[in-house]
């Protein structure tokens, strides 16, 4: 009755703005992942969206949804367009979702305007090289006498910039081989001999590593979590410390504080759950979430960084 | 190993174990009948329901739906032309005319003997290459895959169907459709007219709908009747007899499920490509080939007998390096993170009593799901004595709805529809639609290997010869395209002999 009452005054006052967060949440919430089924953005959304549910009250649900397509453009095109009401998020690939723009390529979303939620996860780089291979330094990356041979998937992909980076700034010549599937696809390419080295995040990479079939150079960690691995700080590159790549939570531009807090609360509240930081442990998927503001300045932060290298990434 | 086994074993043969078994193989028939959606969808919907189980409960159940799936979409197949899923498009060819001459019992038992001969064959071959399969993985890069691809390109020499000319020219259409899309190497986008959807290229499953479904549709609605020709007979039995025939014809069904694990095996190629490669198999070895296409048992055998290999075949990536060999063990390898198993080259070795769960799961469930057809294929064969004019338009919805349901893009439902008009087109004017399946799902993976190929090697084209495999291959679809001619010019010097 209250409620009602509520809502006939909202619409009345002409304030949809702060009565819709008063309400919200009142419908299922859409949590779109600019993917198909089956990767890290598609896992952490599956793993958090019944944790967000219980800290919103229980009554709505959080569902997750694919928008694959376009290397993630289409997903992140869908929630620019959505009703800034907070019926409509969508896990960011930062900076995946910012490299086609920098590239030059046409997008149908501005990475500055959409709205900033949380950060839920990060993941640092390690870059590798086949066990067998006779490289064992950066040192030996830049004596090889030819361009690198590098796999990854595509041209603009996070890992296909990373691995321009550090070319740029290892001062190492490239050449990309792309066109491989997946992750693990363009790993193994390396342990066959396809190319001579690649990057990677390593919760995948780690797992070559530990088998044998790689060795890795250097870890864009503060802290090398690889065992006998420098980090690229110890090695001279302070610089690419926090290269890699991050899960952010966004929503459409202009979404209201009060929706904005309503949402980032839920997971962070739903991040200390023990049973999910349970299941994040057993997948080896730690969350590192961010609220709003800090949020918003790590994103900034990772898309200057990048775009200090718009020439490299350019670079076919 | 052994040990592994059996506490896989033991996991299974309890209450829960079965119960989690069952209703993967329950999940997975009804994904798998449904056109369009399948154990891709099946699979990430059941991903949440996963966190409380143990690895184990989680794999019997997934398991369960992997191995069901493909022996789901073969009654739909059979029955109403509509491809379940992508790798059952093949089944359509010979299983749909077999249901208009009144034998869609005989085709659904069939079908069901070589899945299970085929699923069996798969799974012991993966066992059997366990502490090997890492070096498997290895041998296939690029220039493998691309010789691989022309293998499959050159069947649809044999796959013409008498009509040579119009093959090629639907072959070419095919590999036309298939360059349009984002190139991965190159970086650029090709015939996408300025819209997004076409980014991602033309997507295989409203294509193979629109083709084979929503073709025939509109050819049924012309015609009227009922599917079963009313000359046909009203006897629907035959099941048993299809069962046998798989036996009978061993060689199209060791040779389906041969085919099958190879290719599943090869990450990329997937099992639309091994289930047609098994249909222009079938045909090659068949005493009668001028009958495929008309209702030709063997037609039905090959392709489903590889459908069920390929579950084996592709976990043989998956398992040595965490490397998805079809699409629905891409969402698999997702459920596994969740449960603390990072895929990739440790995870066998981490995890072997939990993987040996999985792979018995696919086992017993292609077993379980087998027997289940088999119980229902009566009732549902009177799915073809039912006037067409009430059973067009719910086949017409419920692939466009399954269509739609798989990528929620309205784009795709388009699409599906305009390979409907094309595919009534074809029949038609009598062109083949399986050369330029064929075509379809090659072209992408041979232009993308290729240009791989000549990036690795600097663009020099012996990288296709100087590799032992891709040698052997090449070696191999040189054979493959001179047998038919070798064979006919045999058959010419015998005739003035016993002339």
């Amino acid at each position: 009755m209250l409620k009602t009452l509520f809502a006939a005054a909202c619409a009345a006052a002409l304030l949809p703005a702060a009565c819709l967060a008063a309400d919200f949440p009142q419908k299922n919430i859409e949590f779109i992942i600019p993917f198909g089924p089956g990767g890290g953005f598609d896992r952490t959304v599956r793993a958090i969206a019944p944790f967000m549910e219980k800290q919103l009250g229980g009554k709505v649900s959080v569902l997750p949804r694919n928008v694959p397509g376009a290397g993630g453009k289409r997903g992140m095109a869908t929630v620019y367009r959505a009703k800034p009401d907070g019926y409509t998020i969508a896990i960011a690939n930062i900076p995946g979702a910012a490299i086609p723009a920098l590239t030059g390529e046409k997008v149908e979303y501005d990475i500055n305007k959409l709205t900033w939620i949380a950060r839920l996860a990060t993941e640092e780089y390690t870059l590798a090289v086949a066990t067998k291979s006779s490289i064992r330094s950066i040192e030996d990356l830049r004596k090889l006498g030819r361009p690198v041979k590098m796999p990854s998937t595509d041209f603009g992909s996070t890992a296909y910039a990373g691995m321009a980076i550090f070319g740029e700034m290892l001062k190492f010549p490239v050449q990309h081989l792309t066109g491989y599937k997946g992750t693990n696809d363009y790993i193994v390419a390396v342990v066959r001999g396809d190319g001579d080295a690649t990057t990677g995040p390593i919760s995948t990479m780690g797992k070559f590593v530990e088998s044998g079939d790689m060795r890795a150079l250097f870890t864009t960690e503060e802290k090398s979590t690889l065992k006998g691995v420098p980090t690229i700080a110890e090695l001279g590159y302070p610089d690419l410390t926090g290269l890699g790549v991050d899960r952010f939570v966004v929503g459409p531009p202009g979404l209201p504080p009060a929706i904005i807090k309503a949402l980032s609360d839920a997971m962070a509240k739903a991040v200390q759950d023990p049973e999910l930081q349970a299941i994040a442990e057993k997948s080896r998927q730690p969350f590192a979430f961010l609220p709003p503001d800090k949020a918003k300045a790590n994103a900034d932060r990772s898309l200057a960084l990048y775009a200090r290298y718009k020439a490299a990434l350019q670079k076919r | 190993m052994l040990e592994s086994t059996l506490a896989a074993l033991q996991g299974l043969f309890t209450p829960l174990g079965v119960l989690f078994l069952l209703l993967g193989v329950l999940v997975g028939l009804v994904f798998g009948v449904m056109p369009g959606i399948g154990g891709t969808t099946a699979i990430a919907l059941l991903t949440p329901l996963t966190f409380t189980l143990e690895s184990s409960q989680a794999m019997l159940l997934m398991g369960g739906i992997m191995g069901a799936v493909s022996t789901g979409g073969s009654i739909t197949s059979i029955l109403l032309n509509t491809p379940g899923n992508a790798p059952n498009a093949a089944t359509c060819l010979d299983g749909y005319p077999l249901a208009q001459q009144g034998k869609a019992g005989l085709a659904i038992g069939a079908a069901a003997g070589a899945s299970t001969i085929g699923g069996i064959i798969g799974i012991v071959t993966l066992i059997a290459v366990i502490p090997v399969m890492k070096s498997i993985v290895l041998l296939f890069g690029p220039p493998e895959y691309f010789v691989l691809a022309l293998m499959g390109l050159a069947a649809i020499a044999v796959a013409t169907g008498g009509r040579f000319l119009r093959g090629l020219i639907a072959g070419a259409l095919g590999l036309i459709l298939a360059f349009v899309g984002y190139d991965a190497v190159g970086g650029g986008v090709r015939f996408t007219l300025g819209s997004n959807y076409l980014w991602d290229g033309i997507q295989l499953v409203p294509a193979l709908t629109g083709l084979f479904a929503i073709s025939e549709m509109i050819a049924l609605s012309v015609s009227g009747g009922t599917i079963a020709k009313a000359n046909a007979g009203m006897g629907i039995g035959g099941v048993l007899q299809g069962f046998w025939q798989a036996v009978v014809h061993w060689k199209t069904t060791l040779q389906g499920s041969v085919i099958g694990t190879l290719i599943g095996a090869v990450p990329g190629l997937g099992g639309t490509v091994a289930a047609f490669l098994a249909y222009s198999g079938a045909m090659q070895i068949s005493k009668n080939p001028e009958t495929f296409g008309k209702g030709n048992i063997e037609g039905v055998i090959g392709p489903e007998a590889s459908n069920n290999s390929k579950d084996g075949g592709a976990l043989i990536p998956t398992l040595s390096f965490g490397i998805p060999g079809s699409a629905e063990m891409a969402v698999f390898l997702g459920v596994l993170v969740l449960h603390g198993m990072q895929p990739g080259p440790m995870l066998l070795i981490e995890h072997e009593g939990v993987m040996f769960s999985l792979i018995l799961a696919l086992l017993v469930s292609t077993l379980f799901s087998n027997v289940v057809v088999l119980a229902v294929a009566r009732p549902l064969a009177l799915i073809t004595r039912i006037d067409v004019h009430l059973l067009v338009p719910v086949v017409v919805a419920v692939a466009l709805v399954g269509v739609y349901a798989l990528r929620e893009t309205l784009g795709d439902v388009v699409l599906a529809g305009l390979f409907g008009i094309l595919g009534y087109i074809m029949i038609r004017f009598g062109f083949p639609r399986i050369t330029l399946v064929i075509a379809l799902v090659l072209g992408e993976l041979a232009e993308r290997s290729y240009h791989q190929s000549l990036n690795m090697s600097g663009g020099d084209w012996s990288i296709f010869f100087t590799r032992t495999p891709s040698l052997v291959l090449s070696i191999l679809v040189v054979g493959l395209l001179l047998a038919p001619a070798v064979r006919t010019l045999r058959r010419g010097r015998r005739r003035p002999a016993t002339a």
